[in-house]
């Protein structure tokens, strides 16, 4: 009766710790990733930010110094005079944007040729699966930079690279949820009550992906970011006049030992930016997608 | 009484000890120097701050970083010393047996480093790859007619009119042996008579120089030399921290602090034939009127952009080419700073509301992206807008060539040490490099260009810059000094002009 009693009080408990630490782990990284959004928006226009004004005589200054116009370069500023908090706050600006129009495109292109390939199988499956294969064995990042190369610099051009680099994760996983859920009782009704292979795909099938999507794209997000910023920092990302934290960290390793601030605190801003949208996506793979935990 | 003159006696003792052990020990340190390196451990690394294409000179003739290596390997006739002066190298003596035909003597007793005599068909030969090449030397050399080897120590050179300039493009000519004018195999690791041989060359990466012990004049003091090609600032510092390179060819300014603060370092700022320009496309409107291009010059504050950006390293200019050369003489009533002037000139031009234009830059040119940034800030506050074009070195020279630009910035050098070099090269008519034409300049170019007078040359270059200055065809915006970091166990270290450093009198001690 006891022992009863004690599985009844306990199990009831734990579940509720456990979506407690999922809600904190969407929670926090939510709250970050927002602040820092507001932030990209709002800093560059408050500080009248432009990347091509330079003002020498306050160049590599640490940060907190006191700029000629009475404000605090709170984070300092850069090698052209920059104050780096603005700076910084553009490029996420620019970080953001990429990675939200990359996964846009990348998860539209990705998502649907998923649902074909894993609907329809056959060669129209085999064709597509087998280019994902080959574009999954090459390193992305050696891809974007070759792309890149042929396409030239520009923020569009990287969109563009990524979103190439990226629509494979979404149609392999979409694939496999579609063959999943193709099986199930309720898709059979459609198909058995004679709906067009449009009305299965995009009302039945469409319906079941978009939880493991949304999973994927927070997850990937923060690599597209990371990519973004890796192609900038190479110099073949963002072009001369559009703010990057890419470019930002790497014309600050000129200046590690006179100037650490330059790229310490751009790279700083990157991995909690990262770190944020991985732990957020973990944590909605975990709500939505249960089966997939781990541990 | 006694001891009174004791204690003289003591203190004097104790003086003359005292002056005997200082001027003992001054002695001693005046005789030993920091102690020689034995031989097998003399061996150098420099890393050099231009990139090495080939070691063809005569592939690449006006390349630095390639004259940097082959300057020890391979000889001139003559070469430029530190006031850029030519001097006797492979010819002992020359004179002009009539206006347009340079007679040389040559030095007797040289051999290569194989071991096989210098003699004046090798002049030949050499002449013969230089001039059917057709790389960036042939404009120089296109006013020699013939030239002919007379006896194996005499060679003479006729042009097509009187020259006086043709010596300092004689420097970049360098002699390598007669039979093998046409063997590319060979010149991409030639030998020389010069105190130097090359033993490996892996492109990008390093060359390799050993001494040459049957080496004609006094034979260089380091057993090995090698040119180390690391083009990242920050693993350049790391090597010299490290002792891994022993020298650095040129130190940027922002990295002056991190390397004054290592100890066993010494950093040399010397005068360089380097310097950067901007050109305005002339033939482009709105540019094609010189209101509009001095306005724009008056907008930049050229002084205190080159001082917040190079500090000591750099110095704005006062003529066309760096003062370092010959015959880059100050220009009369240049165009300064001055934002309210550059306006009502504006104005006068027919643009009260300022004008847009764009500005080409290569990515390849270190810290051109924050002069350009200062620039455009600089253009912006007297109303012209400015759309800076960042490109990768090959996409850059296209539009440069194509003249597909209304501004571009770029370094130069002016390696032959003369003003003609720079000035006729690129500022005639017939050169079309900015769309720029002025036939009284042309005029005056060639008079330069054909006296022998110095003083003459001076007065005519002096005409030459105090036109160019009201004309603006561009703005010779700063020349550089190149910043030699070196451990303070590199000995004798002396940096000419232009940067071709003399590597057989350098030592190491310990």
């Amino acid at each position: 009766m006891s022992a009863d009693q004690a599985v009844i009080t306990i199990a009831p408990s734990h579940a509720r710790r456990l979506r407690a630490t999922v809600s904190a782990r969407i929670l926090v990284p939510l709250v970050v990733i927002g602040i820092l959004g507001i932030g990209a928006i709002v800093v560059p226009v408050l500080y009248n930010y432009d990347p091509l004004h330079a003002d020498l005589l306050v160049r590599l200054k640490p940060p907190g110094t006191a700029m000629p116009d009475g404000s605090i370069a709170i984070f300092g500023t850069d090698k052209v005079g920059s104050d780096l908090f603005a700076e910084m706050m553009a490029g996420t600006r620019v970080s953001l944007i990429v990675g939200a129009s990359t996964l846009l495109i990348a998860g539209i292109v990705g998502g649907i040729l998923g649902l074909l390939a894993g609907y329809f199988g056959g060669w129209l499956d085999t064709a597509l699966m087998r280019i994902a294969d080959i574009q999954l064995a090459f390193p992305s990042i050696l891809l974007a930079i070759l792309l890149v190369s042929v396409l030239g610099q520009g923020i569009l051009n990287v969109i563009i690279v990524l979103s190439i680099s990226n629509w494979v994760i979404f149609a392999r996983v979409i694939r496999s949820q579609v063959l999943g859920l193709k099986s199930l009782e309720y898709v059979e009704a459609a198909r058995t009550l004679g709906a067009s292979h449009f009305h299965i795909i995009f009302r039945t099938l469409l319906p079941g992906c978009i939880a493991p999507m949304l999973v994927i794209a927070s997850v990937e997000f923060g690599y597209v970011v990371l990519a973004e910023a890796a192609l900038s920092f190479l110099g073949v990302g963002a072009p001369f006049g559009t703010p990057s934290l890419g470019s930002t960290i790497s014309t600050g390793t000129q200046y590690l030992a006179s100037a650490w601030w330059i790229s310490t605190i751009p790279g700083l801003l990157l991995l909690v930016l990262v770190l944020a949208t991985g732990v957020l996506g973990d944590a909605l793979r975990d709500r939505f997608d249960p089966r997939l935990r781990s541990a | 009484m006694t001891s009174t003159r004791k204690c003289w006696e003591g203190l004097a003792a104790a003086v003359a000890v005292a002056v005997i052990a200082l001027t003992g020990l001054s002695g001693a340190e005046a005789a030993s120097p920091a102690e020689r390196l034995p031989d097998n451990q003399q061996n150098l690394t420099f890393v050099p701050n231009f990139g090495v294409p080939s070691l063809d000179s005569a592939m690449v003739p006006l390349e630095m970083g390639t004259n940097q290596i082959m300057s020890n390997v391979l000889q001139a006739l003559v070469t430029l010393d530190k006031k850029s002066i030519p001097q006797p190298q492979l010819a002992t003596s020359w004179k002009w047996t009539t206006p347009t035909s340079l007679q040389f003597k040559l030095r007797e007793g040289v051999t290569f480093s194989d071991g096989q005599p210098f003699t004046s068909a090798d002049v030949v030969g050499s002449f013969d790859r230089f001039i059917a090449k057709k790389a960036t030397l042939s404009a120089a050399l296109s006013i020699i007619t013939s030239y002919t080897a007379d006896d194996p120590t005499t060679f003479t050179i006729n042009t097509s009119a009187p020259t006086g300039t043709l010596l300092g493009v004689l420097s970049l000519v360098k002699i390598g042996q007669g039979t093998h004018s046409t063997d590319d195999v060979w010149w991409g690791k030639p030998i020389g008579t010069g105190p130097f041989v090359i033993t490996s060359y892996v492109a990008n990466d390093h060359v390799k120089l050993t001494r040459n012990d049957t080496y004609w004049g006094e034979k260089a003091k380091l057993k090995t030399l090698t040119f180390s090609l690391i083009t990242d600032t920050n693993a350049k510092i790391t090597a010299l921290a490290n002792g891994q390179a022993h020298v650095l060819g040129d130190v940027i300014y922002d990295q002056f602090p991190t390397v004054k603060a290592m100890e066993n370092v010494t950093l040399t700022p010397a005068d360089a034939l380097t310097y950067y320009f901007l050109w305005f496309n002339n033939a482009k409107s709105p540019l094609t009127d010189p209101k509009v291009r001095r306005a724009m010059w008056m907008a930049l504050d050229l002084p205190t952009i080159v001082q917040s950006l190079y500090g000591e390293t750099a110095s704005p200019m006062d003529s066309f080419c760096p003062s370092s050369a010959f015959g880059c003489v100050t220009a009369a009533d240049m165009p300064s700073y001055d934002p309210k002037g550059a306006k009502a000139l504006l104005a006068e031009a027919g643009y009260p509301n300022g004008l847009t234009a764009d500005i080409l830059l290569n990515t390849s040119n270190a810290g051109m992206d924050t002069l350009v940034s200062a620039f455009v800030s600089q253009w912006k506050a007297v109303g012209i807008t400015v759309k800076p074009r960042a490109q990768d070195p090959t996409t850059w020279l296209a539009d440069f060539s194509a003249h597909n630009w209304d501004m571009v910035v770029n370094p130069n050098a002016t390696i032959t040490g003369d003003a003609d070099y720079t000035l006729n090269r690129l500022y005639n008519c017939a050169a079309n490099r900015l769309g720029y034409c002025n036939p009284k300049l042309d005029a005056l170019f060639t008079k330069a260009q054909q006296s022998s007078d110095p003083s003459e040359r001076t007065a005519l270059y002096q005409q030459a810059v105090n036109i160019m200055a009201q004309d603006a065809p561009g703005i010779p915006m700063f020349q550089t000094k190149s910043n030699v970091a070196a451990l303070k166990s590199v000995q004798d270290l002396s940096i000419p002009p232009t940067e071709f450093i003399d590597w057989s009198t350098v030592y190491l001690t310990k």
